[in-house]
């Protein structure tokens, strides 16, 4: 936008500024909370992240990389890397292939558009319900007295020691977190479903398509965007998974779930800021380095197409 | 498409189980806050109360020595405050992106936003702490700090944001031209020409925004000074850290916190999914 009786640039934000005073008026609060409470945080938690800081308030020292020298030759670290790693290399497909079939079941013509409802209201309300509740309450269920053991009992299983075994304690957070996430997965694909041109089914079926061969040859491609974005947003939130451990298994037993966003919390509650904005600055870059390979492959498929 | 009946019989009965199990947690917590400590750990497996009494919920009514309405006051200011906050600056701010995205300093502020997204929101509150430290907006009784903390990108403010985005981006743009060449200030064409048309995904945003910052904990555990400003949900926390948990206590306390937004949910399940979906979509 130039205009003609103004045109060197240096007049350019008087000039817009006088003449769209209203759009930057409706801007502000957006901006002074991007900003002030979104951005200015993040970069200061970054600054913090070459500091030696006992206390944020008084006088810091400059160390450089000390903090991240320090954290790479920390075992714990790597533990946490690993576990946090783990988890989402479990949670992301479980999600995805429960919420994917959870969407074929909900959208199977036979059942009742009641009962269709009332389905797709069971899978989501997890979703809606705040996250401390879900965790307060599946740590009862998998107690070693709990719910999960009577039933085992009940089958003739012995009892297994869910929250107090580390290869157990990692499964039940990622069922916890499943229970908690399936249903916005599974409403994303469900959007994704109405998109679908249902004509190619019918041409499909006069061709003598088999079930398998439409959803492989027809469903499924056509799921493609709601996959790809499922898959950004699952990566994204089981990288960052912090309620469960800290609620339900506290980072144990013997730091198995001890992911690096608890990992980080822990140490900025012994009062050590550099390393806990370290490990935060860490993870930020790793997962904006997985959105950007992840939106790379995804080129790199579409142009091989 | 023909079914089969026996399929669909299958698949009555994979959904209804899986149904039970995500529902299963919801009537664990409103008939346990019916029982006794020792029922809830004797008998596990069973669901409703043998005897009916209402220790857990007569527990909760006085919690670290304020009266439980205290909480729920604290959860509606802060819910309420964030979700007005939220409203305002994601709709207005949205829209002054769509109409001129081009302005100087607007992909500034979009960009900061976006990126925010991206950190992880728990040690974002590091920072956080000591800005709303300076600007003064912690102590005792002072809301202001949590608010803000809740109502930007990394808390609650996303969702509304795309849903807006999306919004503004299906308008016809023809609309708005015409209007500016009738003369229309920005004012009037905002007025005038949006907000009518806005109902719908206002109302979407607003129940959105209300559902996700109800159960906030930790900005509120965080940038409290005491327990002043603790809502519900921070109680929960507290509850659950003490040594000896009281079972029925923490029963009838999720209840009390989930009962509004589950209600809330089942009245709008409609707009709400529909919305959240929506504005994931653009995420």
């Amino acid at each position: 936008m130039k205009s003609p009786d103004n045109p060197a640039s240096r007049f350019k934000w008087g000039a817009m500024l006088k003449k769209y005073w209203v759009l930057y008026l409706f801007i502000g609060l957006f901006g002074l909370l991007s900003v002030i409470f979104g951005v200015y945080p993040m970069l200061s938690s970054i600054f913090y992240s070459f500091f030696k800081t006992n206390t944020v308030l008084t006088q810091p020292e400059f160390v450089g990389f000390g903090n991240y020298i320090k954290l790479f030759q920390d075992s714990y670290f790597w533990d946490s890397l690993r576990v946090t790693l783990l988890f989402t290399v479990i949670s992301v497909p479980l999600n995805l292939i429960a919420a994917l079939a959870l969407a074929q079941l909900l959208n199977y013509r036979g059942i009742s558009s009641v009962a269709r409802l009332l389905f797709k209201l069971a899978v989501f309300i997890p979703f809606i319900t705040p996250d401390v509740v879900s965790a307060v309450v599946w740590k009862q269920f998998f107690n070693s007295n709990g719910t999960m053991n009577s039933l085992l009992k009940l089958a003739g299983i012995p009892p297994q020691r869910w929250l107090t075994s580390g290869g157990l304690a990692i499964m039940v957070l990622a069922f916890v977190e499943l229970w908690k996430h399936v249903g916005l997965y599974t409403i994303i694909f469900l959007t994704n479903y109405q998109l679908i041109d249902q004509s190619m089914y019918e041409a499909a079926t006069t061709d003598g398509a088999n079930g398998w061969q439409m959803y492989r040859y027809i469903t499924l491609p056509s799921l493609h965007p709601a996959l790809m974005l499922n898959l950004v947003y699952a990566v994204i939130q089981f990288m960052k998974t912090y309620t469960v451990s800290r609620i339900i298994t506290f980072g144990g037993p013997n730091y198995a779930t001890n992911f690096l966003s608890y990992y980080a919390y822990s140490k900025y509650e012994k009062m050590d800021f550099g390393m806990a904005t370290a490990i935060a600055t860490f993870l930020f870059v790793l997962i904006i380095g997985m959105t950007l390979v992840g939106t790379m492959v995804r080129r790199r498929l579409n142009e091989n197409k | 498409m023909k079914t089969n009946k026996a399929v669909t019989l299958l698949v009555y009965l994979v959904l209804g189980m899986i149904s039970f199990i995500m529902i299963y947690p919801f009537l664990w917590m409103l008939f346990g806050s019916f029982k006794t400590n020792q029922e809830i750990i004797q008998h596990p497996l069973s669901l409703f109360p043998k005897r009916w009494v209402t220790s857990g919920w007569k527990g909760i009514m006085i919690l670290s020595g304020n009266p439980i309405g205290h909480y729920f006051k604290n959860s509606v200011i802060i819910a309420g405050g964030s979700t007005l906050l939220v409203v305002f600056a994601t709709s207005l701010g949205g829209y002054a992106l769509y109409r001129k995205s081009n302005l100087p300093g607007f992909s500034v502020i979009e960009t900061s936003f976006t990126l925010s997204l991206m950190y992880p929101a728990v040690l974002l509150l590091i920072p956080l702490y000591v800005i709303v430290l300076q600007l003064k907006l912690y102590g005792t009784g002072n809301y202001w700090g949590i608010i803000f903390a809740s109502s930007t990108g990394a808390w609650g403010a996303a969702l509304p944001f795309f849903l807006f985005k999306n919004f503004f981006q299906s308008l016809p743009y023809d609309l708005i031209e015409s209007a500016t060449l009738d003369g229309a200030g920005e004012f009037q064409l905002f007025y005038k020409i949006v907000v009518p048309v806005m109902y719908p995904v206002f109302t979407t945003a607003t129940l959105i925004s209300f559902l996700s910052s109800w159960g906030l904990w930790l900005p509120v555990l965080m940038l409290s000074r005491d327990m002043s400003t603790y809502n519900l949900a921070a109680m929960l926390v507290n509850l659950n850290s003490d040594l000896g948990v009281d079972l029925s206590m923490t029963a009838a306390l999720s209840t009390t916190i989930s009962l509004p937004v589950v209600l809330i949910f089942l009245i709008t399940q409609r707009k709400v999914m529909e919305g959240i979906a929506a504005g994931s979509v653009k995420g």
